[in-house]
């Protein structure tokens, strides 16, 4: 554990962010075809900070999270680009050596944490059983020392009982707890956390995103938070990647993106943040729905549903661009017309 | 440790072969298991012909069936009701006791009590006296012919041996808790009983002290009952075992043309043959009015058109032969005269049946047993297409044997499939009795609803009183031709004996399935 | 779990009592047992004689009655066929059926569980394709067919193995046993083998495909992510949570095999309870096949309270409350 973090430390040089996305292109080979489900992502997230990522559901948020922690559904598959892992790059590893990073410098936290636990294992075992896969040489006692820690660091009373008892005797908001404690096992650089608060309850949901919070603080973990509640980012994030139809549209501060968004989607978007943290049934601002994957349009992606869209727009690709305090892929701001 | 199992492998090697080499083996398998060891428990055939060889009656049947003496040197009769029997002397049980006449009427007390299966088999005789240690006078109740015949069937019990093991009465499966005679047994016979575990295995071993001079040369028998016929032909073919009875029709080929093995062939006793419902007003379910069966004409009919050859041919594989009548050759008081059949000829059947007045046929409620008899099922099953070209529609049901056994004297059969043998009598006395005799009190159980001929049921009770062979055998004879021309019976045919063995084994096949190991040699 | 052990015995009694119920209203079909006693040759009287002193005169309802009042006090009746007490018959058979029972058991989940696995895991590898077809055959060949088979090749052809048969078999105290022979363990491997075939294609196919269920849930997505082995992802997480259902059904089978047993025991003359219930229906054995029934009946039940207890100790959710 000593280890792992002077490890880290080492690792840690401030001009190299820990997450560093190239023009990440994945594909999905069907029937002599490939369907491109991302094309051309780039961001990078620094220590500390929590990268918000937003997007209606199929828009490839959770797919760029797995391909990050290397477990791409086959045959899924990084067709281009590069990931880099404080300036490791990390997306042409082998399967073993990719494995070795998963838990222990990537810790991934799942959006239901009701089915995130195999329901016939203690916690405690989940738990020292992620620590020894991470510290292999590490005692038993030790081991389950630090289980106790961690689960007493995300905030669970009582760790000694707790220890011994088996998911189903968690609630819900718990079990998210014991996720993120088991994401920590490892001691991560890097959490990526694919929508951790979706299932939960409305008061559960600001406690674990506090409790994200604190850990991105307190640990200088860097955390990608996945999610499609403009009100989740709007709460914990510091930076937000806004993503459609395999796209990155825009990306930039929180206050810049929330208050001043220049894509004509974010703008949609966050006309639709309703009062409470409650989850929008769907983007009221904008008519229609995210098209399927397979029949994404030529030209802007976005362009059968913006209120702007030119003859441009169906014909040629908007890259992302710098537009005001945040980037945007959008004509609008490329020369200031999409006719 | 290798070289330790070369040198067990070795020893025993040496162990088995030494072992091989002075004793004489049979290993034979059968499909039924031995009931009991208790010679009284049950009248079951194979039963009672293992147990042939370790009990003796007063008299045996010997390779040829015919009667000698075994444990009666001699016997006279003094009256008509009264006879004389004297004992073999110098005869010994196998637990060394020795062979006198209160184990005689020890063992007719004990048969002959209520409840035991062998009463109605003593039933004629009045008491048994003793004269001496070696001599008996019986009484019998009323004349009759065939007391000798009956006592081939009847063992004789150790009075001794039968007391000190609780045994004194045949198992009354009513009220008691176990059989001692299911695992022990002692006799005079050729062969002892040395290891029993029931429904696995049971040895049997040469008894060296018997009263007769062996014929054969077998010093053990290894017996094991194999239910699946399959397996047991299998078992003969690996050479597991060396003899098993009753080859199935299909593995007959398989068994000849392996080297080292053979088939014997032999007659059986028994006979097949359809019964009919002669006497009902109504054939329930026929779809004519009246009863079709009750008509000699129809019944012709129905026998001349079964094609016996054909199935003898096709179903029987050759093994059997076509009869006219329920008496086998094997049979005292045969006459091959009679055993002519009305030949196979459907214009012929076809025309009796318009004479009787059933031109366009009837359904014919048809029940066969599957698995009493050789290819019962297949050659009911031949029968069904063979009538339906003469226009009979018949239904056939099948049954189990102990449903068949259960329903058929119940009289719920209006046309059946039955074998009749005519054991363990070995007379044709009891196969007239039991199906040819109008069904009263005693006689005619097996004939329900069926044939009926006041003076055939006359002749019949003479038959079974008449001690003169001439006379009986006219009686006979006149009976079976009576009851040929009125077609009694459907007669079908003579089941043949397959029994598939070793070349090792030299086996006497006789005719009432016996089987007989005093007889046997092994090479 | 004192509750559910007192409802299953009080089941247990129940259970009983409809199956040898519903085999005494059976016993008017088969025929009776008189004519295998008493021969062919008997009269009508001493038919009559011994159906009243059996008892078979009585209604059904009275047979019944009587075999309740008599088995409740362990009297099940001699059999007609052996001459024996039922329960001295039962007891010496019920050690060659539950010795091959439970080593068909032992080798369908041995061979068919790490099947199950591998065919889980390389879904369209050769060996899996060739496995999942041999099951496929497996599942659909009769049991007699696959016994006779191997009998015409280990016995007939080659001569290794005997086609009948338990072996020698060893006696402690009222059980025998044919696992310290070697002629008793050869004597196992065909009759297991026959018994286990079905077993090891179904359990297989199970298995795989409950693993393949599993493999979508999002604890083992999650249990990858934490960076654990496959070996701890597929043999510790996924395995156990397939295992659920397999106890099930394994339950469930071990009590089928109870009755394709006989089939098995009839084609290798293996001394068991099947064997006997088949000669005893041949026989209308009547206290036999009553007896054997109750037997059944007690055996499924009993299989089913310990499927209850194992899911207890392998799933901790039943546990609670």
């Amino acid at each position: 554990m000593i280890n792992g973090n002077a490890a880290a430390a080492e690792r840690r040089e401030p001009s190299v962010p820990v997450l560093d996305v190239r023009d990440l292109r994945i594909e999905f080979p069907i029937r002599e075809k490939a369907l491109v489900a991302i094309d051309g992502v780039s961001f990078s997230i620094g220590h500390g900070e929590i990268l918000g990522v937003v997007g209606e559901s199929g828009a490839g948020k959770s797919l760029t999270g797995s391909a990050l922690i290397g477990l791409l559904q086959a045959p899924g598959h990084i067709a281009a680009g590069t990931i880099h892992l404080s300036g490791q790059r990390i997306d042409n590893l082998p399967e073993t050596e990719q494995r070795r990073l998963r838990g222990k410098r990537i810790g991934a936290i799942f959006q239901d944490p009701l089915t995130s636990l195999d329901p016939l294992f203690t916690v405690g075992r989940q738990l020292t059983e992620t620590i020894h896969t991470h510290f292999p040489s590490m005692s038993r006692a030790d081991a389950k020392g630090r289980a106790m820690q961690l689960l007493a660091e995300v905030g669970i009373a009582d760790p000694a009982t707790r220890f011994d008892q088996y998911p189903h005797q968690f609630s819900g908001g718990m079990r998210q707890r014991i996720v993120i404690a088991l994401a920590l096992a490892g001691e991560p650089e890097l959490i990526i956390a694919d929508e951790p608060t979706t299932a939960l309850d409305v008061s559960i949901q600001a406690q674990i995103l506090a409790l994200l919070k604190r850990l991105a603080r307190t640990r200088d973990t860097a955390i990608m938070l996945v999610t499609h509640d403009m009100g989740v980012i709007a709460e914990v994030a510091d930076r937000v990647a806004v993503m459609y139809a395999g796209r990155l549209v825009e990306i930039g501060p929180v206050e810049d993106i929330v208050r001043r968004p220049n894509h004509p989607y974010t703008v949609g978007l966050m006309a639709s943040i309703p009062p409470l943290h409650r989850q929008p049934e769907r983007l009221a601002q904008i008519s229609g729905s995210m098209p399927r994957l397979g029949s994404w349009p030529t030209g802007c992606s976005f362009h059968p549903r913006c209120p702007h869209a030119g003859p441009r727009c169906e014909v040629s690709t908007p890259l992302l661009m710098p537009a005001g305090a945040t980037a945007a892929a959008c004509f609008l701001h490329q020369g200031g017309t999409a006719l | 440790m290798k070289r330790y199992l070369k040198v067990l492998l070795l020893a025993s090697c040496a162990a088995l072969a030494t072992g091989v080499a002075h004793a004489n083996t049979l290993r034979f398998a059968e499909a039924q298991e031995i009931s009991s060891m208790d010679p009284h428990a049950a009248r079951e055939d194979f039963t009672l012909s293992l147990l042939a060889n370790v009990y003796e009656g007063l008299v045996r049947w010997n390779a040829d069936l015919k009667i000698e003496p075994a444990l009666a040197e001699s016997w006279e009769a003094l009256s008509d009701t009264k006879w004389k029997f004297n004992l073999r002397k110098n005869v010994k049980f196998h637990n060394g006791n020795p062979f006198t006449a209160d184990d005689v009427i020890f063992s007719f007390t004990r048969a002959g009590s209520p409840g035991s299966p062998f009463a109605g088999l003593l039933e004629p005789i009045k008491e048994i006296t003793k004269i001496d240690d070696h001599t008996i006078e019986m009484t019998l109740k009323r004349k009759y012919a065939l007391l000798l015949n009956d006592f081939a069937g009847w063992y004789i019990l150790d009075k001794e041996f039968q007391e000190s093991v609780g045994a004194e009465k045949p198992i009354d499966l009513s009220t008691t808790t176990g059989g001692a005679m299911t695992t022990q047994g002692v006799g005079t016979g050729p062969f002892k009983l040395s290891e029993r575990q029931p429904d696995i295995r049971t040895v049997f071993v040469k008894n060296p002290d018997w009263w007769d001079k062996p014929q054969h040369n077998i010093d053990e028998i290894v017996y094991t009952p194999i239910t699946n016929a399959a397996t047991r032909v299998a078992a003969l073919l690996s050479g597991e075992v060396d003899f098993i009875r009753n080859a199935p029709s299909q593995d007959i080929a398989r068994i000849e043309s392996t080297p080292g093995m053979k088939i014997m062939r032999a007659p059986h006793l028994r006979n097949i043959f359809f019964g009919m419902d002669q006497q009902s007003a109504e054939l329930e379910g026929s779809g004519v009015k009246g009863n079709p069966l009750a008509d000699v004409r129809v019944r012709k009919a129905i026998y001349q058109a079964i094609d016996i050859e054909g199935i003898k041919r096709s179903i029987m594989r050759d093994n059997s032969r076509p009869t006219a009548v329920p008496l086998a050759p094997e049979l005292p008081f045969y006459d091959a005269s009679l055993d002519e059949r009305f030949p196979f000829d459907i214009e012929a059947s076809k025309k009796l049946l318009e004479e009787a007045g059933y031109k366009d046929g009837f359904t014919l409620p048809m029940d066969c047993p599957a698995g009493s008899f050789i290819n019962d099922e297949r050659i009911c099953q031949a029968v069904v297409g063979m009538i339906a070209k003469v226009g009979i529609k018949a239904q056939l049901n099948m049954h189990t044997p102990v449903q068949f056994d259960t329903e058929l004297p119940a009289g719920k059969y209006a046309f059946y499939m039955l074998g009749w043998a005519g054991l363990p009598t070995i007379d044709a006395y009891n196969i007239m009795s039991a199906t040819f005799h109008t069904p009263t009190g005693d006689l005619g159980a097996w004939n329900p609803k069926g044939y009926s001929n006041k003076h055939v049921d006359e002749l019949i009770e003479k038959i079974g009183t008449e001690y003169e062979p001439a006379k009986r055998q006219e009686m006979i004879s006149e009976a079976v031709k009576t009851h040929r021309d009125e077609v009694g019976k459907i007669m079908l045919h003579q089941q043949f004996l397959t029994w598939g063995m070793s070349d090792k084994v030299n086996a006497i096949v006789p005719a009432d399935e016996y089987t007989r190991f005093w007889y046997y040699t092994m090479k | 779990m004192i509750s559910l052990l007192a409802t299953r015995l009080t089941s247990v009694v129940l259970v009983m009592l409809v199956v040898s119920g519903l085999s005494f209203c059976v016993f008017n079909f088969l025929g009776d047992p008189v004519n295998n006693i008493l021969g062919v040759n008997a009269t009508l009287e001493q038919r009559e004689e011994l159906r009243v002193a059996l008892g078979l005169d009585q209604t059904t309802i009275v047979q019944f009655w009587r075999f309740v009042e008599r088995a409740a006090v362990g009297d099940f009746g001699v059999s007609y066929r052996n001459r024996q007490p039922v329960i001295d018959l039962m007891l010496v058979r019920l050690p060659a059926t539950l010795e091959l029972v439970l080593t068909a058991t032992l080798t369908a989940l041995l061979i068919g569980i790490p099947m199950g696995i591998y065919t889980a895991l390389r879904p369209k590898g050769l060996l899996s394709r060739i496995v999942q077809l041999v099951s496929l055959l497996g599942i659909s060949m009769p049991q007699f067919l696959i016994g006779m088979l191997l009998i015409l090749i280990f016995s007939v052809e080659l001569r290794w193995l005997s086609a009948f048969g338990r072996g020698e078999t060893v006696r402690i105290g009222w059980w025998t046993t044919g696992l310290l022979t070697v002629s008793g363990l050869k004597a196992l491997i065909m009759p297991t083998i026959t018994l286990a075939v079905f077993q090891i294609s179904m359990i297989m196919r199970l298995v795989r495909g409950e693993m393949l269920e599993v493999f979508r849930a999002d604890f083992i997505k999650f249990a990858r992510a934490r960076g654990l082995s496959d070996r701890a992802v597929y043999l510790t997480h996924a395995l156990r949570n397939s295992l659920l259902p397999v106890i099930t059904v394994v339950g469930l089978q071990i009590g089928s095999l109870i009755a394709f047993a006989i089939v098995v025991e009839a084609v290798f003359q293996w001394p068991g309870m099947g064997l006997l219930i088949l000669q005893a229906i041949e026989f209308a054995d009547f206290p036999v096949m009553s007896a054997y029934l109750a037997f059944v009946g007690f055996s499924f039940v009993m299989i089913n309270l310990i499927v209850d207890l194992t899911y207890l100790l392998v799933d901790p959710r039943m546990r609670v409350k």
